[in-house]
């Protein structure tokens, strides 16, 4: 089905079961423990052997020898793969460095040995004997060291430079500036579940069980990687962990499981140990962003300009943290610039919001520094600010565009009047109270994707798509849509994800999946539709499904009927034309925060948070608001505690533990609010959904770092905001 | 990574690397880590003693003070406990009375160890006793900075705190504990 | 994680007595560091001796009007004592500002003094 033009009046638009606040239909397999994650799959491979990771002492350099001959003689040892005898690899186009290091070394802790042994705890064992000399070459590990190095990086549809008017004549005249130079950490994903792969071989064919967002890139990439056919690899992960990104691509588990499995002739379990992580596999790079604003003096934005900063290993990727501040405010003159060093540290890549979570946490400090210049609300700042079409381009309008509703239902519902202007103006006992909001904001793209559908003669739906979850909610708003469309009720439905042999849908990243998959399903159910009336001998134009039957004129027949005998089943693919060039998609919020700052020890504390949110239409308000309460929370990491500590002497992050790297504990989040504005956009799909599992984290941390600076006085602009950076600034105690 | 105490003459990856959760004061050229027990700066403050048991079956008393080792050239040997000895016993001395503090800072709110802490006991004369977590090797007193407690925190932790060797990362440890301590004494003493 | 050989203690000088045969063993009382200690093979004793059973978990007044906390009380039931809590509350305070519920279940009173 091609979507080309606005969506009109369709069957999901009863709102009979999309649009419900409905319990998670795999919500029992969670809460028992029984939903099969990949490194428990003793079912399908109950003989499998265990792989232990070795990665690489040094981050930069060659190894000069190695002796695994110890380690393979070892108790329990099957074999011990490295990059000398797993013979050639390739590299997936998703990858920037070797998932299998060696003799050349790219990055600390990347992989250059899988032990695989009977048990873990000799394959641990055996890891220990293996001896390596490394030939360390000198590496650059400092992005402020090596900003000067930095060179304009951009592809087609995001070039690395972008300009407006004459940025720099309307900013040197603005009577109202603001240039002030903001940093953000690397940080790590922590999901809970780390990487892992079950890998079993028959002949040459590869059974993977994984965990992993984007089954269709996995397997293109494994193929790259392996030099074997994509045909030739099944490639499954119906339940992950969390994934924030981390896991959009394949790993080395899932490379080396698959090598180890062919070595040793077994199926061979690999997931990857929890102090590998922060090094081993990818990280949402730091950035230090520069920005500044101009205004007149009643604070109509005349100029904006927003440079940005960022390293990866060579042949890398940008933080694309300037992509917000060229849609987000109105003003004739802009420039963006976003600039790529290279660094030896571990591959930087994306991370839940890639670019606006970062570029959110610099712009919207920025703003809230202006409004302070000049002696304007924050809230109507923003909105004196607003533009309802793309600033760059006057002709393209956004297809919804709600910031300054979700500003206001935002500023009333948290009680904003009661902010004082000036800081430090509220106490509570102890603690300095300040309140800060952001607005939010995030791109949301669409992307082709398919599914199939069955009809057996029970009257079940059976939908299946190379879709995953990954904590997400997939697997309801998928089974809400079949249910809709088929007139069927949700336990009616049977949802199959992640596999490789179903139909490649859009997958989970960037907030495009549950808009893009579960427009992908609507077509596969519109064929199915046909299919049913066809069968039935009704008529399609006026058909209607619902309570498990098909209407038509004075006809009404069970839809199990038309199963009778043969199963239906219909398969498509939604894909998408030009709307959303003519029109940019995207998803609008409002975050408030209130914190309080121990007087004493500038302990900072989040006590209240809300988030107001226009992305289209809300498919399933109880999931959409787990996504977007987690992603606050992650902002809450982001603005307090998320770092990924570099050592600039050897090259890696030192803090690659869960004690080391700090994210929210329950303690930490004490209250919550989400509002979702009624919303639906016809420019975006047949669902008028949009995505809001990214929107929710995207302007957290900078209303959290305001909010900090209502209460203190102090504006911090590097991220997290620790108490060290408050301290000396903070009142006398006593 | 190097790590003396790990890995004896190893080397040291902290020191001049990464050191914002580390000893300010007590530390050696071979070793800054610090305790990470909130219970063994308690029993600092209360005057617990230890007993152990020998392998021949002596027993012996420990007071806390004397139980934790500074590192010196030797971080991996952390206690003056004998090889085999056994703990069997802390015992604490009668009750001291007073207000009773215990004050962890640390960047989240729960399941972090202590940037700071303070393990007070602050009589209704304003005499008092402090111990503190997180700033160093073992439970940190000084009974003689305690007679400075008529004189506030700051001369408390000049005293507790003399000849700390910050780094440049946890630096700000020492205000803190400044801080800390001041907000304790802040509070009502009945 | 190296192989190790396992034995429970019956008394505490027995479980002394044990070690001081086996200088590569090390006690394990909640486990709570050692495990972790194995896992990376920063600890790797040959030989472990339970000292779990060594009727150390008892919390008794001393004759000076102290408490004697026997070596094996656990985090959580130290803090929740109501002598402790009433008389040495800064210890009450420090445990359960310490690691979860969880880990204070397993942890003991010697282990956290190491």
């Amino acid at each position: 089905m091609k979507f080309d033009t606005p969506a009109t009046t369709n069957p999901i638009d009863q709102l009979k079961i999309v649009g419900q606040p409905l319990d998670r239909i795999d919500g029992p397999l969670k809460t028992t423990g029984t939903a099969p994650y990949a490194y428990e799959r003793h079912d399908v491979a109950p003989n499998a052997a265990y792989g232990h990771v070795m990665g690489s002492a040094i981050a930069k350099g060659r190894i000069a020898s190695m002796d695994i001959a110890t380690a393979k003689a070892a108790p329990g040892v099957l074999t011990v793969v490295t990059a000398e005898n797993a013979g050639k690899l390739g590299k997936g186009e998703y990858n920037t460095a070797m998932l299998l290091g060696g003799p050349g070394i790219e990055h600390y802790h990347q992989a250059v040995a899988l032990v695989v042994a009977e048990t873990l705890e000799q394959a641990r064992d055996a890891a220990e004997m293996i001896k390596v000399a490394y030939a360390p070459a000198k590496g650059a590990y400092d992005l402020a060291a090596s900003r000067d190095s930095a060179k304009p990086s951009g592809k087609d549809d995001e070039p690395a430079d972008s300009r407006v008017g004459d940025f720099d004549a309307a900013f040197a005249a603005a009577p109202v500036k603001l240039d002030a130079t903001y940093t953000t950490p690397d940080q790590s994903h922590a999901m809970m579940e780390p990487h892992a792969t079950i890998a079993a071989w028959e002949g040459d064919k590869l059974s993977l069980w994984t965990s992993n967002q984007m089954i269709a890139w996995s397997v293109g990439d494994m193929a790259k990687t392996l030099g074997m056919p994509e045909d030739k690899i099944h490639l499954m992960s119906p339940y992950i962990g969390g994934g924030f990104g981390g896991k959009l691509w394949i790993r080395a588990d899932v490379v080396l499981a698959a090598l180890g499995a062919r070595a040793a002739k077994r199926p061979v379990k690999v997931a990857l140990q929890r102090p590998l992580m922060f090094n081993n596999t990818t990280h949402r790079p730091a950035t230090i962003q520069r920005l500044r604003i101009g205004t007149t003096k009643d604070g109509t934005i005349t100029a904006i300009g927003h440079d940005s900063w960022s390293g990866d290993l060579p042949d890398g990727k940008p933080e694309t943290a300037i992509l917000q501040t060229r849609l987000l405010y109105a003003g004739a003159n802009r420039l963006t610039r976003q600039r790529l060093a290279v660094l030896d540290l571990p591959e930087g890549n994306s991370m839940r919001a890639p670019g606006e979570a970062s570029g959110m946490m610099a712009l919207e400090i920025a703003m809230d520094e202006m409004a302070e210049k000049l002696g304007l609300d924050p809230v109507a700042f923003r909105i004196r600010n607003d533009t309802q079409v793309d600033p760059e381009k006057p002709e393209r309008s956004f297809s919804q565009r709600q910031l300054t509703e979700c500003l206001r239902t935002g500023a009333e519902r948290f009680g904003w009047s009661a902010r004082k202007a000036e800081p430090k103006q509220m106490r509570d006992g102890r603690w300095l109270v300040g309140l800060g909001m952001a607005a939010a904001y995030r791109g949301s793209p669409v992307i082709k994707s398919g599914a199939r559908v069955r009809l057996d003669a029970k009257g079940t739906v059976t939908v299946e798509t190379d879709m995953t979850d990954i904590g997400t909610g997939s697997y309801t708003i998928i089974a809400q849509t079949a249910a809709e469309m088929m007139g069927v009720p949700l336990d009616k439905v049977v949802v199959k994800l992640g596999d490789s042999a179903f139909p490649v849908s859009a997958g989970s990243g960037g907030q495009f999946g549950a808009n893009s998959a579960t427009a992908g399903v609507y077509a596969a159910c519109v064929k199915l539709r046909e299919a049913v009336t066809a069968k039935l001998g009704l008529n399609a134009a006026d058909a209607q499904f619902a309570d498990g039957q098909v209407r038509s004129g004075q006809r009404s027949i069970a839809l199990a009927e038309a199963a009778k005998g043969t199963e239906l089943v219909a398969e498509d693919a939604i894909e998408f034309g030009e709307l959303d060039k003519k029109h940019q998609l995207s998803t609008f919020g409002a975050h408030f925060i209130e914190v309080g700052v121990d007087a004493a020890t500038a302990e900072v504390r989040i006590r209240r948070m809300l988030a107001v949110c226009a992305s289209g239409r809300i498919l399933n308000p109880k999931s959409a608001r787990s996504q977007v309460i987690g992603a606050m929370t992650m902002g809450a990491g982001a603005a307090l505690m998320e770092e990924l500590a570099v050592d600039t002497r050897h090259g890696f992050f030192v803090n690659h533990d869960l004690a080391g790297y700090e994210v929210p504990v329950h303690a930490d989040i004490p209250h919550q609010e989400v509002i979702f504005l009624d919303e639906t956009d016809p420019l975006s799909s047949p669902m008028k959904a949009k995505g809001v599992g990214e929107l929710g984290i995207c302007g957290v941390a900078a209303a959290v770092a305001n909010a900090i600076y209502n209460a203190t006085g102090v504006r911090v602009r590097d991220y997290p905001i620790t108490l060290d950076k408050l301290l000396e600034k903070m009142p006398d105690v006593g | 990574m190097a790590c003396n105490k790990r890995r004896p003459g190893s080397g040291c990856s902290a020191l001049g690397g990464y050191s914002r959760q580390l000893a300010v004061v007590g530390g050696s050229d071979a070793c800054i880590a610090t305790h990470p027990s909130d219970m063994a700066v308690a029993m600092r403050v209360l005057d617990a003693t230890v007993e152990a048991v020998k392998p021949q079956g002596a027993t012996r008393t420990i007071p806390i003070a004397d139980f934790h080792r500074l590192p010196g050239d030797t971080p991996e040997i952390e206690t003056v406990l004998e090889p085999g000895e056994l703990i069997a016993s802390v015992t604490l001395p009668k009750p001291a009375g007073g207000m009773q503090h215990y004050r962890k800072v640390r960047d989240r709110a729960s399941y972090a160890f202590a940037l700071v802490s303070v393990a007070a006991i602050i009589q209704p004369d304003g005499s008092g006793r402090v111990a503190l977590g997180g700033v160093a090797p073992k439970p940190w007193r000084r009974e003689d900075a305690e007679a400075e407690f008529s004189r506030g925190a700051k001369a408390v932790m000049a005293k507790l705190l003399a000849g700390a060797k910050p780094t440049e990362e946890n630096k700000f440890k020492v205000p803190l504990a400044e801080r800390a301590l001041a907000a304790v004494l802040a509070e009502p003493r009945g | 994680m190296k192989p190790f050989t396992y034995e429970r203690a019956a008394s505490p000088a027995g479980a002394a007595s044990a070690a001081a045969r086996r200088p590569d063993a090390r006690f394990i009382a909640g486990g709570t560091n050692l495990l972790d200690l194995m896992k990376l093979q920063i600890e790797t004793p040959a030989h472990l001796i339970d000292v779990n059973d060594l009727g150390l978990d008892k919390i008794e007044p001393t004759p000076e009007g102290g408490l004697r906390i026997g070596a094996l009380v656990r985090n959580t039931d130290l803090a929740a004592d109501a002598r402790v809590r009433r008389d040495y509350a800064v210890l009450s305070r420090a445990l359960l500002s310490g690691a979860s519920g969880q880990l204070r279940n397993r942890a003991t009173t010697a282990g956290n003094l190491l």
